[in-house]
C-alpha cells in the first residue's frame, strides 16, 4: 500500500475565507499595540500569525532523510539544539530540531498540505527509515520577544542558561517557561521566539506582563 | 521609660564623622514614639541614636534585651515592622533593616510594653516552669498537664504577628548561570572576583550588605591598601569590577543556601530600604536561583560575645558592633564603656569609643601577657589596660551600670583573689571569630575545628567550592587579600580560563603586629553556673550555660542532643552569637575537645527569608497554568460557570439569568434529550499514532483487540496498568490502516502519551510506531440529541448524514462551515450524536456557526455538569470518579471490552487474573435507584446491609460514585460500587448520612435511559 492509503493524509487549509485565528487572539493584541505605541520599552512582543507546523518524525538512515528534506524544502535536517531557516518559492520555511527523532517545520499555513505530501513521497522510498508527518498547525502560539531586556525577562521565566556563550542564534530548546512548557529558539541577537502549546498561551501572556512590567513591554503586530 | 533621660533628639549621634546622611533626617516611629534618624542609618543605628536601650523582652524570661551586634547575627534586637495589617514583617532585624521616611517599627515580644513589662514577673515563673527540656519533659507527663504549660508558652512566646491581609508586594524569581560566583564581597571576596574576572570567565558577585567591603567598610577602615585608604579601596575595585561586561554584582542580597551541584538560592532586598509609599509597583524581594560552574566562599566570619553573668544587660555589645556603631553612623551608644577581651579585637572598640571622645574605662584582656600594635595604641591613648584580667558579671536593671572585674588563671577558667567593681554603662566584648562555614556546611561538609584560628572551619566539600579570606580562619588583612586572589585564579583555571598567569598582582597593605588570642568562651564566676546569675548563651531561646550543663548532666552528650534539648540555636538568628560558645561549654562538661564534640548541621536557611521571595510570582492568577481551549471567549460571553479539570478551565454548566447550578442542569439536559445540545470537548487527550505497528501496539495497550478495525471506524477502548486496574478510556478511531486518532480523559491525557513512550521505548521498541500530541491541535465540539443530525446537516454537504451511509461509531472526512473537519458519530450522551474536530485556529469559527445554525433548534450548550448527568443516565463511566485505581474491567461489568485471547498479551492481562481480582464479593459497579425517587444520595455515601446495627463497626458494602436527578428517568440516579452488586440486582441497601437520615436504595443495572440504544443509532 502507498503511503497514502495508509496514512489519512488530510489538507486541513479552510482557504482565505475563514480567518485563523491565533491563541492570543481574545487578548486583542492589535489594540494594545496602538496603546503601547509611544511607550518606552525594552521589551518587545509580538504573536505570529497561524503557520503551517509539521511535526517530522525519523528513525533510521537520518543522513539519506535529510538529503531528501533537502530535496524537498532546500536545507538539511538541523543538528540537535538547532534550527534552519530558508526562503525559496515556498516561501519561508524554518525547521528545527526536537528531540532525536523530531523536528518541527514552520510552513505557510496554505502550504502545509502540499509540504506534508511532498515531503511523505520524498521520505517514503528510504531504506530501513520511518517516518511520521503530523500537521500541527492550531496547537501552538508563536511569540517573538525582542529588545534591549529580553535576556533579563527569560532569566526570569527559564533556568535554562540563556547567556551568550551558550546560547547562540540558531539554537533551539525545550524548556519550562514559568509552569509550561514552551520550545525557545534565538533568532537574531536579542530576538527570540517562543513556541508554546495553545491551551497554555494565555498563561504566558500573563506570565510576560508581569515579567516584563520593570522594563516595559511594547506589543508589535506583524509587519 | 529608658528613652526618658535622653529627651534631646539623638542624643547619642556624635557630631562628626560616619556615613550616615546628615542633610537627610528621617522620621519613624517605634512603640509608638516618635524619633528621627538620618538617611544611611539602619533601624539599629537610629535606635541607640534616639537613646533606645530595651528593644525586647527575652523569650523565655522576659528580661530586657537590647540591641548586641550590628548585623545578620543579632539575636535581640528583631522587631515587628510595618504601619497597616497587610503590611506587617514580622522578625526583621532592626541591624539590617535600613531606616526610611515613616518606618513603623515595634518590639516584637514586649506586652504591654518594652519597658515595663507585666510578663516580666510572669516570666520568672514561666522561666522556672520552661527549664531545659522542657518541650520533651512535657510529654513525658500526663496530657492533661500539656494545657497548662502551653497558656504559659502561648503568652510567653510570640516572635512576631503575621499579617491579616493579603500581602500588597510583588517577588519574583531570577535564574542566573556562572562561570565563578563569588559570596561575600569583603577583602577576600573583591580580590577573588577581580582576579576570576580577569581571566575573562563570568562572574557573579553577592553581598548581604548594601555596600561591599565586609569589615572594612563597617569599621570604616583607614588602613591602607595599595596605598589608598581601605574603603576607598573598596570602592575602585567595586567600581572596576561593575564595569566589566562579564561581572554581575548583586547587593543586599541574602545567599541563603547552598544546594547540591554548586545551585545557590540568594534573596535580594530590591525596595526594603524604600517607604512602601514610594515603592515602584516592580518586586520588592527577588529570589536567585544561581547556577554556578565554581563558588568561592569569602563568607567571612562572626565575632563572638563573651558569656558572662548578666551579659544579656541592655548595653552589652560584641566589640565590633561598637566600632560599626561609633565609625559607620556616628552613633556612641553610651558614655563610659569596659571591655573584655581574649584577642586584639577588642582594642578596636576600645580606639573608636575612645577616638570619638568617650570615656573607656578599662580593656579587660584575659591574656596575661599582652604587646602588638593595638596594645601598644591602647596604651598611647592613656586607655587602662588590665592583662590577664576578665569580667564575670555585669550589673543593672534596664542597662548596664557596672561591672565586676578579676583576675582569671592562665588557663582562663577560675577567677583568682578580690574582685572589684567598675561603673560603667557600655560593655564591648570579643571572644574571638567564628568563620561563618554555614554554607559549606549545606553542601553536607561537617566543619573542622582550627585550633590555631579559635574556630571552625568548612571541611572539604564534594562540591567544586572554594574558601578564602576570614572563612579560612585567617583573619589578617594580608591574608585575605592573598588568598582571595588566589582563590579567584584557581577557580577561574578550574572553569577552563588560560590566561590566569597575566592576571593581578595581591595588593600590599600595611601588616601589623598581632598578640595571639586565648581561648575564652565562658567567663567563670566566682560561682558555678547554676549558682551564678544567669550566664546567656543563647540570647534570642534564654538558654543559658546553667541550662547546657544541666543538659549534659542529665545525659544528653550528643550536641545534636543537647541542641534539641535545649533549644540552643534554634531561634530566627539560629544561633549565630551563640553555638560556638555552646560547643566549648558542651566540650568542658564532657572531658572533650571542640573537634570532639562536633557542631550541629547548619542547614538552609543561613538567615530567614520571606515567604513571598520563595512564592516569587508564581501567586494569584499566575500560581497555576489555566489552560483554555479555543472557544474560551465564547463561553464567557455565553456566561459559562467554569470547573477546574486538570490545569483546564471547562464550562461547568451555563446558567441563565440568576438560575441555579440544579435548573441549568435540568434545562441544558432536557434540551439535548429533546432537540440539541452542544459541549466544547476541546480537552479531551488526542493523540495520533502512525506507522505499520500502529494496530498491534493498541491490541497490547488496550484490553480489546484492535485487529480487525476498519478505516472510517471507532471503538471504544479501555486501558489497565499492569496490576489490571482501569487507568484510562477512550474513543479511537482508525483513520487509515496505519494511522489511528486516540482519544484520552481530559485529565489523563499528558500521563496516557507518557505510558505510550515508555512501554515503546522500553518493551517494545520493535515496533514501528510514533505517537504525537494533538491535543491543542484539534478543536473538539460535540453536538448532541435528536436533531443534532438536522443541524449538522445545515453546515455540512459533502458527508453524506443519513444513518445508513454514517453508522453509529464511523467517522467521516468533510467541510463543516467551509472548515476541514473529521466528524466522529460517537456518543458520550446515549443521544444521536456527532463529534466535529477542526484545527484550533478555526475552532471558535465552527463553534460559532453551529450556534448560529442551531439557533432554529434551540441549540443549547452544556457543561460538564450535564454531561455528566446524561452519560450517568446511559452507564457510562468516568475514570477517576466511576473507578478509583482499585476496579478492574470485570468490577466494571465491561468484560465485554476484554479481549484475552489475542495473540499478544496486553497490559493488565495478569494482574487482573489475580486471585485476588477474581474472588467472588469484590466491589462491582452497579446502578442505584433510591427508594424515595426525589432523594439523590450524596457522592461518597457508604453503603450497609439492611438491617444493620449502626453500631461501630459496621460493614461497609461499598458507596456511592456518581449521583445525579435525572430528567430522563423522572427519578435520582446513581452509579456505586457494592461487593457483589453485579449478583444483587433488585436487592435493596441502606445508605446511614451525616444528617442521620438512612436512605434505602435497590441495585439496579447501572442504565436508566434508552436501555436498547435506540437514541444513539438513530
Amino acid at each position: 500500500m502507498s503511503d497514502n492509503e495508509t496514512i489519512a493524509v488530510m489538507n486541513q487549509y479552510a482557504g482565505d475565507a475563514v480567518a485563523a485565528r491565533t491563541p492570543l487572539h481574545h487578548v486583542g493584541l492589535s489594540e494594545l499595540a496602538e496603546v503601547t505605541d509611544n511607550r518606552d520599552a525594552s521589551v518587545e512582543l509580538q504573536e505570529a500569525a497561524v503557520t503551517g507546523q509539521l511535526i517530522l518524525r525519523i528513525r533510521g538512515d537520518l543522513h539519506a532523510a535529510s538529503e531528501a528534506i533537502n530535496d524537498v524544502i532546500g536545507v538539511q535536517l538541523p543538528n540537535e539544539l538547532q534550527f534552519h531557516e530558508v526562503t525559496s518559492e515556498r516561501g519561508h520555511v524554518l525547521i528545527a530540531w526536537m528531540s532525536p527523532d523530531e523536528w518541527r517545520i514552520h510552513c505557510g499555513l496554505d502550504d502545509a498540505y502540499q509540504l506534508e505530501e511532498d515531503l511523505r513521497s520524498a521520505l517514503s522510498g528510504i531504506t530501513d527509515t520511518t517516518m511520521a508527518i503530523v500537521n500541527a498547525s492550531g496547537g501552538f502560539s508563536v511569540l517573538n520577544l525582542s529588545g534591549a531586556d529580553v535576556v533579563p525577562l527569560l532569566k526570569k521565566s527559564t533556568g535554562y542558561d540563556v547567556r551568550e556563550a551558550n546560547f547562540p542564534v540558531g539554537k533551539v530548546v525545550g524548556t519550562t517557561f514559568a509552569k509550561a512548557t514552551v520550545t525557545l529558539l534565538k533568532t537574531r541577537d536579542n530576538q527570540w521566539q517562543i513556541w508554546v502549546r495553545r491551551s497554555f498561551a494565555d498563561y504566558v501572556w500573563l506570565w510576560l506582563q508581569d515579567a516584563a512590567r520593570e522594563y516595559g513591554l511594547k506589543i508589535l503586530t506583524e509587519e | 521609660m529608658a528613652t526618658a533621660k535622653h529627651s534631646k533628639p539623638q542624643a547619642r549621634r556624635l557630631e562628626t564623622g560616619g556615613t550616615i546622611d546628615r542633610s537627610q533626617p528621617l522620621r519613624f516611629t517605634y512603640n509608638g514614639k516618635a524619633m528621627v534618624g538620618y538617611a544611611g542609618d539602619t533601624v539599629a543605628s537610629a535606635l541607640l541614636a534616639n537613646g533606645v536601650d530595651v528593644v525586647g523582652r527575652s523569650f523565655k524570661y522576659a528580661r530586657p534585651r537590647g540591641i548586641m551586634t550590628a548585623g545578620i547575627d543579632e539575636p535581640n534586637a528583631v522587631l515587628q515592622l510595618g504601619g497597616t495589617r497587610s503590611t506587617q514583617t514580622p522578625n526583621v532585624r532592626a541591624t539590617e533593616q535600613m531606616l526610611y521616611d515613616g518606618l513603623v517599627c515595634s518590639s516584637v515580644n514586649g506586652w504591654p510594653s518594652t519597658d515595663f513589662d507585666a510578663m516580666g514577673l510572669l516570666g520568672k515563673v514561666g522561666g522556672e516552669v520552661m527549664g531545659p527540656g522542657f518541650y520533651y519533659k512535657t510529654f513525658m507527663y500526663p496530657a492533661s498537664f500539656w494545657m497548662t504549660y502551653e497558656a504559659v508558652i502561648r503568652k510567653a512566646a510570640g516572635l512576631g504577628r503575621s499579617p491579616t491581609m493579603p500581602d500588597p508586594e510583588t517577588y519574583d524569581h531570577m535564574n542566573h548561570h556562572t562561570d565563578v560566583m563569588v559570596v561575600g564581597a569583603g577583602p577576600a571576596g573583591l580580590c577573588a572576583a577581580l582576579a576570576a574576572a580577569k581571566t575573562g570567565v563570568d562572574v557573579l558577585l553577592v553581598d548581604l550588605q548594601p555596600e561591599a567591603g565586609g569589615e572594612l567598610t563597617a569599621h570604616q577602615s583607614d588602613e591602607l591598601i595599595d596605598g589608598v585608604a581601605a574603603r576607598d579601596w573598596v570602592n575602585q575595585t567595586l567600581s572596576t569590577l561593575q564595569a566589566l561586561p562579564n561581572v554581575t554584582v548583586l547587593l543586599n542580597t541574602l545567599v541563603n543556601g547552598c544546594h547540591d551541584h554548586n545551585f545557590l538560592t540568594a534573596v535580594q532586598r530590591l525596595q526594603d530600604h524604600i517607604a512602601p509609599k514610594q515603592r515602584q509597583s516592580t518586586a520588592r524581594q527577588r529570589l536567585h536561583k544561581i547556577r554556578a560552574h565554581q563558588v568561592i566562599l569569602a563568607t567571612g566570619a562572626l565575632e563572638r560575645p563573651l558569656v558572662f553573668a548578666n551579659n544579656d544587660l541592655p548595653g552589652c555589645f560584641v566589640a565590633g558592633a561598637i566600632v560599626t556603631y561609633v565609625k559607620r553612623y556616628a552613633v556612641a551608644p553610651g558614655e563610659r564603656l569596659v571591655v573584655c577581651t581574649s584577642n586584639d579585637a577588642g582594642y578596636e572598640a576600645a580606639m573608636a569609643w575612645h577616638e570619638a571622645g568617650k570615656e573607656v574605662v578599662a580593656v579587660l584582656d584575659a591574656r596575661e601577657s599582652v604587646s602588638g600594635a593595638a596594645f601598644d595604641a591602647a596604651t598611647r591613648a592613656g586607655i587602662p589596660v588590665l592583662p590577664g584580667h576578665v569580667m564575670f558579671e555585669a550589673k543593672g536593671k534596664k542597662r548596664v551600670k557596672a561591672v565586676c572585674v578579676g583576675m582569671v588563671n592562665s588557663a582562663n577558667t577560675m577567677v583568682l583573689g578580690s574582685v572589684k567593681e567598675l561603673e560603667c554603662d557600655t560593655v564591648a566584648t570579643s571572644g574571638g571569630f567564628s568563620p561563618v562555614v554555614h554554607l559549606a556546611s549545606h553542601t553536607g561538609t561537617r566543619p573542622v575545628w582550627k585550633e590555631s584560628a579559635l574556630g571552625f572551619v568548612p571541611g572539604d566539600s564534594a562540591e567544586a567550592l572554594h574558601t578564602c579570606g576570614s572563612v579560612t580562619g585567617e583573619h589578617k588583612l594580608r591574608d585575605c587579600l592573598a588568598t582571595g586572589i588566589n582563590t579567584g585564579q584557581t577557580a577561574a583555571a578550574a572553569c577552563g580560563a588560560e590566561n590566569t598567569a597575566a592576571a593581578m598582582a595581591v595588593p600590599t597593605c600595611e601588616t601589623a603586629e598581632v598578640c595571639d588570642a586565648e581561648a575564652l568562651y565562658l567567663i567563670p564566676h566566682k560561682q558555678t553556673p547554676t549558682r551564678a546569675p544567669k550566664q546567656f548563651v543563647d540570647l534570642q531561646n534564654d538558654v543559658t550555660a546553667a541550662a547546657i550543663l544541666t543538659a549534659t548532666r542529665e545525659g544528653f552528650e550528643n550536641i545534636e542532643h543537647v541542641k534539641r534539648y535545649t533549644a540552643l540555636g534554634f531561634g530566627t538568628d539560629q544561633g549565630k552569637t551563640g553555638n560556638v560558645n555552646g560547643l566549648a561549654i558542651v566540650a568542658h562538661a564532657l572531658g572533650k575537645s571542640i573537634q570532639e564534640t562536633g557542631t550541629t548541621t547548619f542547614r538552609p536557611n543561613y538567615a530567614p527569608v520571606s515567604f513571598g521571595a520563595v512564592a516569587g510570582a508564581h501567586v494569584g492568577p499566575l500560581f497555576d497554568p489555566k489552560r483554555f481551549t479555543a472557544m474560551q471567549e465564547q463561553h464567557v460571553e455565553l456566561g459559562a460557570a467554569f470547573e477546574d479539570v486538570g490545569q483546564w478551565k471547562r464550562p461547568w454548566y451555563f446558567p441563565q439569568g440568576d438560575e441555579t447550578m440544579d435548573a441549568a442542569v435540568r434545562r441544558e439536559c432536557e434540551a439535548t434529550r429533546t432537540s440539541v445540545g452542544i459541549l466544547d470537548a476541546s480537552t479531551l487527550g488526542k493523540i495520533d499514532i502512525q506507522g505499520p505497528d500502529a494496530r498491534e501496539f493498541l491490541g497490547r495497550v488496550y484490553t480489546n483487540s484492535w485487529a480487525k478495525l476498519a478505516p472510517g471506524r471507532c471503538r471504544y477502548g479501555l486501558m489497565c496498568g499492569e496490576d489490571g486496574m482501569v487507568f484510562d478510556d477512550g474513543v479511537t478511531a482508525c483513520l487509515a490502516e496505519n494511522h489511528f486518532h486516540m482519544t484520552t480523559t481530559t485529565g489523563g491525557a499528558a500521563r496516557v502519551l507518557n505510558w505510550l513512550e515508555i512501554y515503546h521505548q522500553t518493551d517494545w521498541p520493535e515496533l514501528d510506531v510514533f505517537f504525537n500530541s494533538v491535543t491543542d491541535h484539534w478543536s473538539t465540539m460535540t453536538i448532541s440529541g435528536p436533531n443534532s443530525r438536522a443541524l449538522l446537516a445545515t453546515l455540512c454537504n459533502d458527508i453524506d448524514l443519513s444513518a445508513d451511509a454514517f453508522g453509529f461509531m464511523d467517522w467521516k472526512a468533510g467541510t463543516v462551515a467551509n472548515v476541514p473537519a473529521r466528524v466522529f458519530r460517537i456518543s458520550f450522551t446515549g443521544e444521536l450524536s456527532f463529534e466535529i474536530n477542526v484545527p484550533a485556529h478555526y475552532g471558535a469559527h465552527v463553534w460559532a456557526a453551529l450556534m448560529e445554525a442551531g439557533k432554529a433548534f434551540g441549540i443549547t450548550p452544556y457543561g460538564t455538569e450535564t454531561m455528566h448527568v446524561l452519560r450517568a443516565e446511559k452507564g457510562f463511566i468516568i475514570v477517576g470518579q466511576d473507578t478509583d485505581g482499585s476496579v478492574t474491567p470485570m468490577d466494571l461489568d465491561h468484560g465485554w471490552a476484554v479481549h484475552p485471547q489475542k495473540p499478544f498479551s496486553f497490559i493488565g492481562k495478569r494482574g487482573m487474573a489475580r486471585e485476588d481480582c477474581v474472588r467472588p464479593m469484590r466491589k462491582q459497579l452497579v446502578g442505584l435507584k433510591t427508594k424515595d425517587p426525589s432523594v439523590v444520595l450524596p457522592e461518597g455515601a457508604q453503603a450497609v446491609e439492611l438491617g444493620v446495627m449502626l453500631e461501630p463497626p459496621v460493614p461497609m458494602i461499598g458507596h456511592v460514585t456518581s449521583s445525579y436527578y435525572s430528567m430522563a428517568a423522572g427519578r435520582s440516579i446513581a452509579l456505586a460500587l457494592i461487593k457483589d452488586g453485579l449478583n444483587r440486582y433488585g436487592d435493596t441497601i441502606a445508605f446511614p448520612l451525616l444528617d442521620d437520615r438512612i436512605v434505602h436504595a435497590e441495585i439496579c443495572k447501572p442504565v436508566f435511559y434508552d436501555v436498547n440504544n435506540d437514541a444513539q443509532k438513530a
